[in-house]
């Protein structure tokens, strides 16, 4: 019994030491598998990725040239969003002033007072980033020093790039909406209809609005926005504009195609949006959950 | 080659092709659906005589530097390790006149550019399958991903033979012993 023993003692080993190869491999494998996992679905630990301090310090320094490129579309993209400010400005001085004139003094003065800013905004640059897999990702180069946390916005002058996935210290991770992760709450500007716009991972330049119901008023050219139904976003960014319509299979609602405002293509300056008062908004609304 | 001289060697090979990879590759977007992976070079360069064990490690390292730098942690690890392992069989199944001398290197200009075509694509179509699969772990769209396989193992290929022709000197001429 005990030589039988040996014997299929020895068989295992036997067998561990033929297919070593084979061993190794699962091993390996099993590590990434662990590895995707661990990461993924919502990339929140930011060791293995570009928000990680020594890429993202190598990453800076390799931007600086590959972004010089996109320096003169970057450039165009500002100059326009800086004439629809000093517009708008202008616009909100007439108004203020045509207030001030009919209104008395000091009730304009306190209204001032009272609207205390409820959104603050962050400058960086995209450091890195893809846009031809199914799953990109941007980083930024500001981090939870420079005041940024997860869940905040990302915008540049076109529109909405996508939301903060995670933070290191001088770095954040962008998931932009050219992610098939990436489900935002949007609405039709004109109809307010609400919807979710996701992405399926084929073109970069147009993502896919769901749950419209199919009475909605839709037409081609029609802008899309962000809904503000999720404390995250502000309301009324622009997200893009109507490009496709057709009917969902199981009927009931539409599926619209929305041509995206932003061009991931050539995307370097962003400005990232802080709510502050999400943290009072959510503890509201926890209250009822 | 030395030892030391292929070490040297497949070093600088994996920093270059890095660089582009992640650099360039990583953010073109002409063809829709195509992601090429010039990088899969660095595995086809190692010399024949590479024991598997120490191929996968290499690979997986090298797999992992790509995932950092593209924020897909495991998933071309998990890919490089695979080829990596089935690179002994695919060298088999295409046995050049059934010997490959141990210390040579897998090139266009050593093995003629038809071998080397059927060794690079068996190993991007390994390599390829893994990761857009992996890639679709959660939301699985079949077709889209089939042909994205389908055309960025065409650009890939097209990529590492035309990378081959231009730095022979990288992915390794044949090795003459004089």
């Amino acid at each position: 019994m005990p030589l039988l023993y040996c014997k299929e003692m020895h068989n295992v080993i036997y067998f561990l030491l033929r297919h070593t190869n084979f061993l190794v491999l699962i091993v390996l494998e099993v590590i990434c598998g662990l590895l995707i996992v661990s990461y993924n679905d919502y990339p929140r630990s930011s060791f293995f990725s570009t928000a990680n301090i020594v890429s993202g310090t190598v990453d800076k320094g390799l931007a600086a040239v590959s972004h010089y490129i996109d320096l003169p579309a970057d450039n165009r993209r500002l100059l326009a969003q800086n004439q629809r400010l000093m517009a708008e400005l202008e616009q909100s001085r007439r108004v203020v002033e045509f207030i001030s004139d009919t209104i008395v003094l000091e009730r304009v003065d306190s209204m001032m007072i009272r609207s205390y800013p409820d959104w603050r905004f962050h400058t960086a640059y995209v450091v890195n980033g893809t846009i031809n897999k199914s799953r990109n990702m941007f980083t930024i180069d500001k981090g939870s020093t420079n005041g940024i946390a997860t869940d905040m916005v990302v915008v540049n002058g076109d529109g909405v790039v996508g939301l903060v996935a995670a933070v290191s210290r001088n770095f954040a991770l962008v998931l932009p909406i050219i992610n098939t992760s990436s489900h935002i709450s949007v609405k039709l500007k004109n109809s307010n209809h609400r919807g979710q716009l996701n992405w399926d991972g084929l073109l970069p330049t147009v993502a896919q609005m769901v749950d419209v119901p199919e009475h909605a008023v839709v037409e081609i050219g029609d802008t899309v926005v962000t809904s503000g139904s999720s404390s995250y976003f502000p309301e009324g960014l622009i997200v893009g504009t109507v490009g496709a319509i057709e009917i969902d299979k199981n009927g009931g609602f539409y599926n619209l195609g929305v041509d995206l405002a932003v061009d991931y293509n050539s995307i370097y300056s962003v400005e990232i949006i802080e709510n502050m008062k999400q943290g009072e908004r959510e503890e509201l609304e926890k209250t009822f959950n | 080659m030395s030892n030391t001289g292929n070490i040297v060697r497949l070093t600088i090979l994996l920093g270059i092709v890095t660089l582009i990879q992640v650099l360039i590759l990583n953010n073109i977007d002409i063809i829709p659906l195509c992601n090429p992976m010039l990088y899969v070079v660095f595995l086809l360069a190692m010399p024949f005589g590479t024991k598997s064990i120490p191929m996968m490690i290499t690979g997986f390292v090298a797999g992992l530097l790509i995932d950092v730098a593209s924020n897909t942690p495991g998933m071309h690890a998990g890919a490089c390790v695979l080829a990596c392992y089935m690179r002994k069989y695919i060298l088999q199944l295409i046995a050049f006149r059934n010997a490959y001398k141990e210390d040579e290197l897998p090139s266009i200009q050593g093995y003629g550019i038809v071998w080397y075509t059927k060794y690079a694509l068996m190993m991007l179509v390994v390599h390829h399958i893994f990761l857009f699969f992996v890639e679709q772990y959660d939301r699985l769209f079949l077709l889209q991903t089939v042909l994205r396989i389908v055309i960025s193992i065409g650009a890939s290929l097209g990529l590492i033979i035309l990378f081959g022709l231009i730095a022979p000197g990288l992915t390794g001429q044949r090795y003459k012993e004089s």
